[in-house]
């Protein structure tokens, strides 16, 4: 096991599981309890009729000793994941809600969000410090998911929120109660794919027309976070909401750079083309916006390496995570050993995650661990 | 000597297409609606919401061009079209007009039109077309399918059998007209937000035709997608790579890295080179990825001179502007 | 969901490889009988504070290390199949069935017996050992087999 760096982590990317619907039943009302168990609950969102995954999407390692589902378990979490890599805080993501996605029963989706998101904090987020929670809301019902946001905003541990996709970008003006409520409560929007990318109509799909395998598909899932940058800043969201924070989970980040550079070159030449965007719109992307670490682009030399990280702001702009239990996991130990630079280690283990989050990111023995680091730098 | 991949061409008026059609086909086309649309591909071109601005006709090469490829880009916009039979008279209209006006078969040559809605024919027409010496390469506009799938493999085995690239570049309706390729995401209301993620079309084709095994199966097909810039180019090598690595078994007749493939068989044009600047010399200085970007002015429409190259890239503009390997190899013998 | 079901046990057939002659090398190491390694299954041992993983396949016993040369992953705990063979565009060729294992993170294949990566996705190998059956007994040294690639 590698040991932990003396540099704390934030992992903006873990994904716990409950380990049977039973264990939701006391977070929702009874009525919900027979809808749930007369119409049953999808808990995953691709069509695996149409992509498949050739192995299992968890690492085998990382099912419990105890028995249950990868990422069910938070002792096994704690001591096989957050403990050895010395991460101070664990941004969870809980996986199942993804499943509301395919889901066409608003109220229902609604109903199980909840009750995911009173799950996971009290049995996790108020378990150990280690645990942070960003609640999970859908497009299902903006209203709702607004009411949802506010709820449990203020609670400890409970640091941003995790927006569902569906078939709406972001710039949508009917993600705006969301926002209002993101940018009120200091909770930012992470986004991360639920898997239905590119499986129905009820969801966003990658250019060009249908690939033609899981693996293919993979390789351009990363434009689906490119398309909701640019609906972002094209309809004026970061105008609208100038406070707003957005966190992107394991879209990648070599693909930005030329993005922002296309769409800055196009502003240039035509600003009255998008009238709703008042600077390079870069500007909004350097403010607003943020990228997980995983998965991490594999390059084959040092050359490669510096041409990954030269985008001009990219060091403020990158947070890690390790994408565990999933089986394209990046591995803490190797990633952080030896493939981000040196000079910016520490901004995306933690500093950047704290600038975004806010200091409530890091509570406790996770505050304590960036405290002693920041002792012994001083 | 400079080789221009990209030189738009195009008719100021419909009509003056009627003449290479059959006297039957011009009674359907010569509709004043169906005229009068010529101005809709103007705007399609050149990936703006204005309206009404005047049609950019074909334009003669720039100075100091040696040999030009002239893409009649009103052709592409048949993947927005409901009729695709009709679309298959208009190509071959617009292919007689490049043969007898925007290519001379020397240091002005053409890329034949086809049509992925019907390969077969399109097979028949390259192998009829490419023995005049006007054209030099295949503009194959997109559909909806990806460019791996198997049916379009006639197309490809006739441009390999007669030597020509293939030329992807984008008409302007993709992300709008219904049945034309989709943009990510989902609905994208503005031109601004479609040229911004047009180059991903390009990053899904050639996903594609790595995945597939068709520029495996068709080694010598050379195809060059133009338009769609070029910075993303070390991204998307890193991304196909990586997925093959854990794939591989889903995909084993490809048998090297995608990436591998992309840099024997791939290229992209410059355009628009402001674009890449800032990341040239970090993505593409002194490694494999240089050696698949070609020159495209992308003339009339906001075009790149070589002397635009040379700002932007200094001294590896030269290598940039001579690079003429997409093309046959007899066809740059007579061109210099 | 529930903890992945056992492999099945198999009792195996005669082994494929034949024995080998001549007095055992005095660095072997009796890990146990031969029925202590059912036929497909990779079985774990600790040998000198190492994870090994020892495998009876149809070809013979293989001996891996559990690190992936990618990223340090448990090979071990991979999944033991076969693999397609390079191919025409749209033809699967199934080969190699039982040799090769699948790295539980990436699913980098590996063969057993040599530790070559599949397809020449990676560079690296994974670490393969010597192993052999004497007389019903499995014996191991901590160092390359004679010659991996031609198991």
């Amino acid at each position: 096991m590698p040991t932990a760096g003396t540099i704390p982590i934030v992992d903006c990317d873990v994904h716990p599981m409950y380990g049977r619907f039973e264990e939701l039943v006391p977070y929702m009302s009874s009525s919900w309890r027979r809808h749930f168990a007369d119409r049953g609950a999808r808990t995953y969102a691709r069509a695996r009729d149409r992509y498949s995954h050739p192995n299992k999407t968890y690492r085998v390692d990382a099912l419990p000793d105890r028995g249950g589902a990868a990422g069910s378990d938070r002792d096994f979490t704690l001591a096989t994941h957050v403990q050895p890599f010395g991460i101070a805080s664990a941004l969870l993501l809980p996986q199942q809600p993804y499943g509301v996605t395919a889901w066409g029963d608003s109220a229902a989706a609604y109903a199980f969000l909840a009750a995911n998101n009173d799950y996971f904090r009290d049995v996790w987020v108020n378990y150990d410090d280690r645990f942070t929670l960003a609640v999970t809301i859908s497009p299902h019902d903006p209203a709702a998911a607004a009411r949802e946001v506010r709820r449990h905003a203020g609670q400890p541990g409970i640091v941003g929120i995790q927006l569902l996709l569906m078939d709406k970008m972001m710039g949508d003006a009917s993600f705006d109660p969301i926002y209002e409520a993101s940018c009120e409560t200091g909770l930012p929007v992470a986004v991360h794919q639920s898997g239905s990318e590119g499986c129905y109509y009820t969801s966003q799909a990658v250019a060009g027309g249908v690939p033609r395998s899981y693996g293919e598909r993979h390789v351009v899932l990363t434009q689906v976070g490119g398309a909701n940058l640019v609906d972002m800043i094209v309809n004026g969201t970061f105008e609208r909401f100038p406070g707003l924070q957005v966190v992107m989970v394991e879209w990648g980040f070599s693909w930005v750079g030329p993005l922002l550079s296309r769409m800055d070159l196009l502003w240039e030449r035509d600003p009255a083309a998008a009238p709703l965007v008042r600077k390079p719109p870069s500007e909004y992307v350097h403010e607003h916006v943020t990228f997980t670490t995983q998965p991490l682009d594999e390059v084959e030399s040092r050359r490669e390496r510096a041409a990954l990280f030269a985008p001009d702001g990219l060091s403020d702009m990158l947070l890690f995570s390790s994408d565990y239990p999933h089986y394209d996991t990046d591995d803490p130990g190797f990633v952080l050993g030896s493939r981000i630079p040196a000079e910016i280690k520490e901004a995306v283990c933690y500093r950047n995650a704290v600038r975004v989050f806010g200091p409530r990111m890091l509570r406790g023995a996770g505050a304590a661990s960036a405290s002693a680091h920041e002792g012994v730098q001083a | 000597m400079i080789v221009d991949y990209d030189r738009h061409v195009a008719v100021s008026d419909y009509a003056d297409l009627f003449a290479h059609m059959s006297q039957s086909w011009r009674k359907h086309f010569e509709r004043d609606e169906f005229v009068g649309s010529v101005r809709d591909a103007a705007a399609h071109i050149r990936m703006t919401d204005r309206f009404g601005d005047d049609v950019l006709e074909g334009s003669a090469p720039g100075p100091g061009i040696d040999l030009s490829l002239a893409l009649p880009h009103q052709g592409l916009t048949i993947n927005g079209w409901a009729d695709q039979v009709a679309a298959k008279a208009f190509i071959e209209a617009l292919n007689s007009h490049s043969e007898q006006v925007w290519a001379d078969g020397r240091a002005r040559r053409a890329a034949i039109l086809v049509t992925p809605h019907d390969p077969a024919w399109s097979a028949r027409v390259i192998r009829e077309r490419a023995a005049a010496p006007q054209f030099a390469a295949v503009a194959l506009p997109l559909s909806a399918t990806l460019m791996g799938a198997e049916l379009f493999d006639p197309i490809y085995a006739a441009a390999v059998e007669c030597g020509l690239p293939l030329v992807v570049h984008f008409s302007g309706v993709e992300g709008r007209y219904l049945g034309a390729p989709p943009l990510s995401g989902g609905v994208h209301r503005t031109a601004f937000a479609r040229a911004a993620l047009m180059p991903q079309l390009a990053e899904s084709q050639i996903a594609s035709l790595c995945f597939s095994g068709a520029l495996a199966k068709h080694p010598t097909l050379r195809v060059l997608f133009s338009g769609f810039g070029l910075a993303w180019l070390p991204s998307l090598a890193w991304r196909l790579d990586r997925e093959w690595r854990t794939f591989r078994h889903d995909v084993p007749w490809v048998v090297r890295p995608p990436s591998e493939y992309v840099f024997e068989q791939v290229w992209l044009s410059t355009w628009p080179i402001r674009e890449a600047e800032a990341d040239w010399e970090t993505l593409f200085a002194g490694n494999k990825a240089q050696t698949r970007i070609v020159y495209g002015s992308h003339d009339p429409i906001d075009g790149d001179t070589p002397a635009d190259l040379r700002a932007a890239l200094g001294h590896a503009a030269d290598r940039v502007l001579g690079r003429a390997d997409v093309l046959p190899a007899a066809m740059t013998g007579a061109g210099a | 969901m529930t903890a992945l079901p056992a492999d099945p046990v198999q009792t195996g057939p005669v082994l494929a490889a034949p024995e080998p002659t001549g007095p055992r090398p005095q660095d072997l190491t009796d890990i146990g009988a031969v029925d202590d390694f059912p036929l497909g299954k990779l079985v774990t041992i600790e040998f000198d504070g190492r994870t090994i993983g020892i495998i009876r396949t149809q070809g013979g016993l293989r001996a891996i290390g559990n690190r992936c040369p990618h990223q340090g992953g448990p090979i071990c705990r991979g999944l033991v199949t076969g693999t397609m063979a390079p191919s025409a565009p749209n033809e699967y060729v199934y080969e190699q069935d039982g040799e090769v294992v699948r790295c539980p993170w990436h699913g980098y294949e590996f063969e057993l017996a040599s530790g070559r990566s599949v397809g020449g996705v990676i560079r690296g190998r994974v670490q393969v050992f010597t192993v052999e059956a004497r007389a019903g007994r499995v014996y191991f040294a901590p160092r390359r087999p004679a010659q991996p690639d031609a198991r």
